[in-house]
């Protein structure tokens, strides 16, 4: 080989080499910097997690955070669970979130929330501006701390709304969208962020406050349908479906208790009577008899009219728990360390537990007082 | 399209790879295909502008060139008497043509810049007579038009003067106008001798294309990781000046000086870096100007082309008017010949500063800038002398280093109290700030004054001691005659060395600097 195509060969190696550290620089460099916030923090803690030890992911929106506790379902039913969920997690990202979840996790079952669909149809078709900046900002609380790779790429390019301060080129270099958190992320956070960062309590978000709601004097039974679900939300469930085969995995759409607007009442009527028609996997927990079972006191066990509290969230886990464990099997894929760590999990959670109970009280005895005061 | 933007540098790559593919003899037409497009994105109405002025310039180029062709064919086989009389009656008939030239260039810059300006002191006069006010025309100048009007005002001067040839095909004229690298900023090139390397046929090269790179990202580094982090802080203080009093006055001078330098320069850098990815060198526009130990200095420093521009097209020919002479002479008579000449320079200076001031804007803080460096520069003129016999009687080392430093200390002192007038929401304001910044302050200062985080700070601190290092190593370099610059320096360093350089010049731009959605970042001397 002559010299000037040694040189030549030489130097382009070079630039490769150079392009190819500064490439992973830059990706490392973009989950690191995410916005401070427990919304931001999920896909930390997911990748944190050893390779292949969770048997369950659960997604979705605070319809799936606030209602579920991971060290509770282990205790109790003996299987592991990873919370895969965030503020308004669009139902479109799904498909995504559980492809990225196979690439680290060989999971038994995906549990997706599904109140998203309805929150998606009871929205205007035309978005303002300012409403299409919103849902581009809880795109970024899903999108911030996911690794690079082509299924996050391609999650940006089809779920990020066209606005006038968004760019696409920013949304897919993190780098490029974060970098002013340099300045912005405390000490603390610094040190969470580059050390192990594994969830104390397996990504636990319940809260302790009371905010006494009104029985719902109907609830969104199928018979209670007036119309068919649109096409629209027909679409969301079938390309969730399609994933979950596409990949040979199980999936169980769950429903979870709050009160319902008269706006979304009826798509939750339709969706509920689609999901019975197509027979698919769906645990709808606000139905006659669960609910019964269940039996969530309204008084005490919701924080807002849209979720439960966490006294509420043990109730639901307890039974949501049980029924996947009766309807599914989860294989054993702790070793004796990774089993001591959920032990560990367990222990500090009812410890917190302890301590929430004690602020619940609280926060009852004064929601009754300001209850009578107001009669 | 902004040179900090993210469309530029696709641009630029887009540019470069049809640039070295295609066949050689059409590089210009890229070029020029390039210069369109990057004109055109800022607005197409602005091109036409553009166009129709430069089909002006071409026109009168074309007529002073068979101008000089002829003149050329008559001084055949003529004695000195009659070529010298050829030689004046072409001049003459050149000269009107460059003078036509020169009103529809100058007229379009004025039209542009300065309408409102002199409507709204037309209005301050009218306002005192029973006639009605002009409304203001509002009109948005074209993107460096000052950069590119003087380009050709340049090239015409220069053709008339015989110094070169005009370029006889329009669409490469009009390639020399529209080079995207220098027409928004500058720096303000000279036909010869970009024109004919602009022509040239460029093979790639693999060194300067690096080189120019490497020069990229020392500018966005400039601009992006130092003028833009601390710009919030200046801008926020002149904004509400009245609202501030003491020395944050010098500390904005300060501030604003190493903006300015780091906002300008770095731009320049960008540019030059671009230009010579396609093998073409632009001028030093910037040669570490707080470095200089005196105004005059100073002005050899900051701006070089444009300070060349106004000392070849209007300090010299002001300076060799019969007008001047005539002053000279009485100066000499009235206070002797040193003192004479000094005093009579102050007319060239004078008009070269006043016009640098308009340049930058109609608008009076920027005359009162340039008369004040005007000002300096004449003073500095007249005691240079006295001032040198006065330190030799003192005897005082001028050539010591600390001397040195003191003296680039007091012209860069000299130069804040320039950015202040330069600054100003009005004269009024700037006097304000000046004369404040050697008061008291009327309240304690807190850090929320500083607008900038105490962690920002400390960052752009650190940063500016980078540059200042660098800037003393190339000072070194050139002090001691070595001809090698620190790109140099770093290509002859191990290529792993140069990778972890790079690298970290890099991450620095992307992690540091001010830029994305929302920056919106500009350049300063984008607006003039």
């Amino acid at each position: 080989m002559s010299t000037t195509r040694k040189k030549v060969l030489k130097t382009v190696a070079g630039i490769l080499i150079f392009l190819f550290l500064l490439t992973t620089i830059i990706n490392l460099l973009g989950p690191l910097l995410r916005p401070e916030g427990q919304d931001f923090d999920g896909w930390h803690y997911f990748y944190a997690e050893d390779n292949n030890t969770i048997n369950a992911a659960m997604i979705g929106s605070s319809a799936m955070y606030r209602y579920w506790i991971p060290a509770q379902a282990y205790e109790e039913q003996g299987f592991t669970s990873v919370m895969l969920s965030q503020s308004c997690q669009n139902i479109r990202a799904v498909p995504y979130i559980m492809e990225e979840t196979l690439k680290s996790q060989d999971v038994d079952l995906f549990v997706v929330e599904v109140r998203q669909v309805v929150v998606d149809l009871a929205y205007d078709d035309e978005m303002t501006e300012e409403e299409k900046e919103k849902e581009n900002y809880y795109l970024s609380i899903l999108a911030s701390g996911m690794k690079q790779s082509p299924t996050r790429i391609r999650m940006i390019h089809n779920l990020l709304l066209k606005t006038e301060t968004d760019n696409e080129l920013e949304w897919q270099i993190p780098l490029l969208k974060y970098h002013e958190n340099f300045f912005e992320i405390a000490r603390e956070d610094w040190i969470n962020r580059l050390s192990e960062g594994k969830s104390l309590y397996k990504g636990l978000r319940v809260r302790t406050t009371v905010d006494p709601q009104v029985k719902p004097s109907r609830f969104p039974d199928v018979e209670n349908a007036t119309f068919e679900l649109p096409d629209k939300g027909k679409q969301y469930i079938e390309d969730i479906v399609k994933t979950a085969e596409k990949y040979g995995k199980q999936v169980l759409f769950v429903a979870t208790p709050y009160m319902y607007s008269e706006a979304r009442f009826p798509y939750q009527c339709a969706l509920n009577a689609y999901m019975e028609e197509k027979g698919y996997p769906y645990l709808n927990l606000d139905d006659k008899q669960t609910r019964q079972i269940i039996n969530l006191d309204y008084g005490v066990d919701f924080y807002n009219p849209r979720h439960v509290n966490y006294v509420g969230a043990e109730k639901i886990t307890s039974y949501l728990a049980a029924y996947m464990k009766e309807h599914y099997q989860f294989s054993d894929k702790l070793n004796e360390k990774q089993k001591k760590e959920w032990d560990h999990a367990v222990s500090a959670w009812d410890k917190k537990e302890l301590q929430y109970r004690q602020e619940w009280e609280e926060n009852c005895k004064q929601a009754s007082a300001v209850g009578t005061s107001e009669e | 399209m902004s040179v900090v933007s993210y469309s530029f540098l696709l641009f630029l790559l887009i540019v470069c790879l049809v640039y070295y593919i295609i066949p050689k003899k059409w590089q210009w037409v890229v070029l020029l295909a390039a210069g369109i497009v990057f004109y055109a994105a800022a607005g197409v109405s602005y091109l036409a502008v553009v166009g129709l002025t430069a089909l002006v310039v071409y026109g009168c180029s074309l007529l002073m060139q068979k101008n000089l062709d002829q003149q050329a064919l008559l001084l055949q086989d003529v004695d000195r008497k009659a070529a010298r009389k050829i030689k004046n009656e072409m001049k003459q008939k050149r000269k009107r043509v460059l003078v036509c030239g020169l009103i529809v260039v100058i007229g379009i810059l004025v039209l542009f810049k300065g309408s409102d300006f002199l409507i709204e002191n037309v209005n301050v006069l009218l306002s005192h007579t029973v006639h009605r006010q002009i409304s203001a025309w509002k009109l948005i100048a074209p993107l460096g038009i000052s950069f590119y009007s003087f380009m050709m005002i340049a090239y015409l001067v220069d053709l008339y003067h015989g110094k070169i040839n005009a370029q006889k095909n329009f669409l490469k004229y009009l390639t020399y106008v529209l080079y995207f690298p220098h027409i928004t900023q500058g720096p303000i090139g000279r036909y010869d001798p970009l024109g004919t390397e602009m022509f040239a046929e460029h093979r790639f090269d693999y060194d300067m294309f690096r080189k120019g790179i490497w020069l990229m990202i020392w500018g966005y580094f400039k601009k992006l990781v130092i003028a833009d982090r601390i710009a919030p802080f200046v801008s926020t203080v002149i904004k509400n000046a009245p609202d501030y009093s003491g020395p944050i006055f010098l500390v904005i001078g300060i501030v604003y000086s190493i903006q300015i330098y780091c906002d300008f320069s770095g731009c320049m850098d960008i540019v030059r870096g671009s230009s010579e990815c396609l093998g073409i060198r632009l001028k030093e526009n910037f040669r570490r100007p707080y470095f200089s130990r005196n105004m005059p200095e100073f002005w050899r420093r900051w701006h070089i082309s444009l300070g060349e521009f106004f000392r070849e097209n209007v300090f010299y020919p002001v300076s060799t008017s019969a007008l001047f002479l005539k002053l000279n002479t009485a100066g000499r008579k009235r206070f002797g010949n040193e003192w004479g000449r000094n005093i009579a320079s102050c007319l060239p200076i004078l008009c070269v500063w006043i016009l640098t001031g308009v340049w930058h804007g109609a608008n009076w803080n920027y005359i009162g800038w340039g008369v004040y460096h005007g000002i300096l520069i004449c003073l500095s003129a007249m005691f240079e002398q006295p001032i040198k016999k006065l330190m030799e009687k003192a005897k005082i080392n001028t050539d010591h280093m600390a001397f040195q430093v003191f003296q680039m200390l007091r012209t860069f002192f000299l130069c804040l109290i320039g950015r202040l007038i330069f600054l100003g929401n009005g004269l009024s304001d700037s006097f304000y700030m000046i004369g404040s910044a050697f008061s008291r302050p009327q309240a304690a200062y807190t850090m929320k004054l500083f607008v900038l985080r105490r962690k920002e700070w400390a960052f752009a601190l650190v940063c500016m001691l980078l540059l200042l290092a660098v800037s003393i190593a190339q000072e070194i370099l050139e002090r001691r005659g070595i001809n090698m610059t620190i790109r140099d320096w770093l290509g002859n360093r191990n290529v792993i060395f140069r990778g972890a350089v790079l690298l970290a010049g890099i991450l620095l731009i992307l992690c540091f600097g001010i830029y994305g959605a929302g920056a919106g970042a500009t350049f300063i001397y984008e607006q003039f």
